[in-house]
């Protein structure tokens, strides 16, 4: 599924549920010999654009006059990711075959990605037996509770796309645009030492780390990626901020806590459940402050 | 380039508003007489509706809008012209347009023929102002989501490029957020 939604050019419509919210898109992606363009554009509410032109991504929100842009050099879609080594995750996950199902007039086999755990969110995915791009794709609690859905509407696949379609230019972002170029600021190893996990749950373990800038006015923080090699959990420690109270919020799929470490503020928050955000911010202790808990 | 460079801030001017009316006439005139610039604003003015929630019409609806709009609206290309004031009958006042409005009425009757322009354009000065509001970047309110855009956002980042995350990352950024 992850090289033909690389490979393949087609034009999709897809309808994408999440908090009770649905919204729709139209993906474009145009592989040629020596390039690749894919667009991604909201087809209701305010008009927003994704754009990525061999390694280059450029997000467009013209309703708040913000763009956003960077390089990007992974090979994942724009429409879903998904690991390239999947053996890495078998520890933790099992993939099991399901049912087949016709979606979009298409028919399409589900595989399903089952944690062995309650640490992570189980993943179904329907793939197009001809195609083998996505028709379907659920996010799902333990419960079976839905928390995000993708349901391919119409798949053109190696029709409708052109190189024309793929080059229409944005409105010119001229000096009333916030364009905001996202590179991570220069590291040393304090800074990388300065946040250390313990107990961390099974699978999970520190990835990569970035010291970026963030906010209005901007401010740098500490951030710290944790994976099991599916899902990923986001650690920030700013030092800039402050907060008197613990605090947890959910948005869909994601889940945050926020707690004050020394002088500084600690984020955590990514695509697992709440149980699992907590326990990686209990087992995190901060160079210069006293392990919380 | 350089004619390129500036038709390019033309157009943005026009589609900001930020035109004098007198340049406007001018931008008016060069579209006009350029198909390819023409279907290029023409895209332009179709997002910018679109992130206004202006219904986009099909092109034939646009001459009846605007004949609509001329009789109801002062076209917003108006100068600061002098406006006569004449009496008829007993009290009562009777108010003259200047003869500048009638020639430019006319050009916007032209600039229908483009497709969505018009609409745009016979909007009233008061109704660009609170347009031009919409393009500041608004409150955040003190939810969640607004809290932790920021840090949401680069965790989705970092996640796609370390080629983790199965999941819809762009599709969450596209996604509407309501207000």
């Amino acid at each position: 599924m992850r090289h033909a939604m690389n490979s393949a050019s087609y034009e999709a419509t897809v309808v994408y549920w999440k908090e009770g919210q649905i919204d729709t898109f139209s993906v474009l992606n145009h592989v040629g010999p020596h390039m690749r363009r894919e667009r991604l554009i909201a087809l209701n509410g305010p008009l927003r654009e994704i754009r990525r032109e061999n390694g280059e991504i450029t997000c467009l929100f013209p309703d708040a006059r913000k763009a956003l842009a960077g390089k990007k050099f992974d090979a994942n879609s724009l429409l879903l990711s998904v690991p390239e080594k999947l053996d890495a995750i078998l520890p933790f996950y099992d993939l099991v075959m399901g049912e087949s199902e016709r979606v979009a007039d298409r028919a399409g086999q589900w595989v399903q990605v089952v944690p062995r755990d309650d640490m992570r969110y189980r993943r179904n995915f329907l793939i197009d037996i001809e195609t083998r791009l996505p028709l379907k794709y659920e996010l799902r609690q333990a419960t079976g509770e839905v928390l995000e859905q993708m349901v391919v509407v119409r798949l053109d696949p190696q029709q409708g796309v052109s190189q024309s379609d793929t080059e229409d230019q944005p409105p010119p972002l001229g000096g009333s645009w916030d364009v905001k170029v996202r590179a991570a600021l220069p590291q040393s190893a304090q800074d990388q030492s300065r946040l250390s996990f313990q107990s961390l749950p099974a699978g999970f373990h520190p990835m990569m780390f970035m010291r970026e800038e963030m906010g209005s006015p901007p401010r740098q923080v500490n951030h710290v990626l944790l994976t099991d090699g599916f899902s990923s959990v986001s650690v920030y420690f700013d030092e800039t901020e402050v907060m008197e109270k613990p605090s947890v919020a959910r948005m869909g799929a994601v889940n945050s806590y926020r707690r004050r470490a020394g002088n500084g503020l600690l984020t955590v928050l990514g695509d697992v459940p709440m149980r699992t955000i907590r326990a990686v911010a209990k087992g995190i202790s901060i160079a210069d402050s006293a392990k919380h808990e | 380039m350089r004619d390129v460079v500036q038709v390019e801030e033309m157009l943005s001017a026009l589609i900001d508003g930020e035109l004098s009316p007198e340049e406007t006439s001018a931008a008016l005139e060069k579209i006009m007489s350029d198909a390819a610039l023409a279907e290029r604003w023409r895209r332009y003015e179709i997002i910018r509706q679109a992130l206004h929630g202006v219904p986009v019409a099909p092109r034939n609806e646009i001459g009846s809008r605007v004949a609509m709009a001329l009789q109801t609206e002062p076209t917003i290309l108006a100068p600061q012209a002098t406006v006569r004031h004449a009496s008829g009958g007993h009290g009562t006042s009777r108010i003259a347009a200047p003869r500048r409005w009638v020639a430019i009425a006319a050009s916007m009757a032209a600039v229908a023929l483009l497709a969505t322009f018009g609409v745009q354009l016979l909007q009233s000065r008061s109704h660009i102002t609170s347009v031009a509001a919409l393009f500041q970047t608004p409150t955040e309110a003190a939810t969640p989501h607004a809290l932790l855009a920021d840090y949401l956002d680069m965790h989705n980042d970092l996640s796609y490029s370390a080629g983790t995350q199965g999941s819809l990352r762009y599709a969450r950024l596209v996604s509407h957020v309501p207000r």
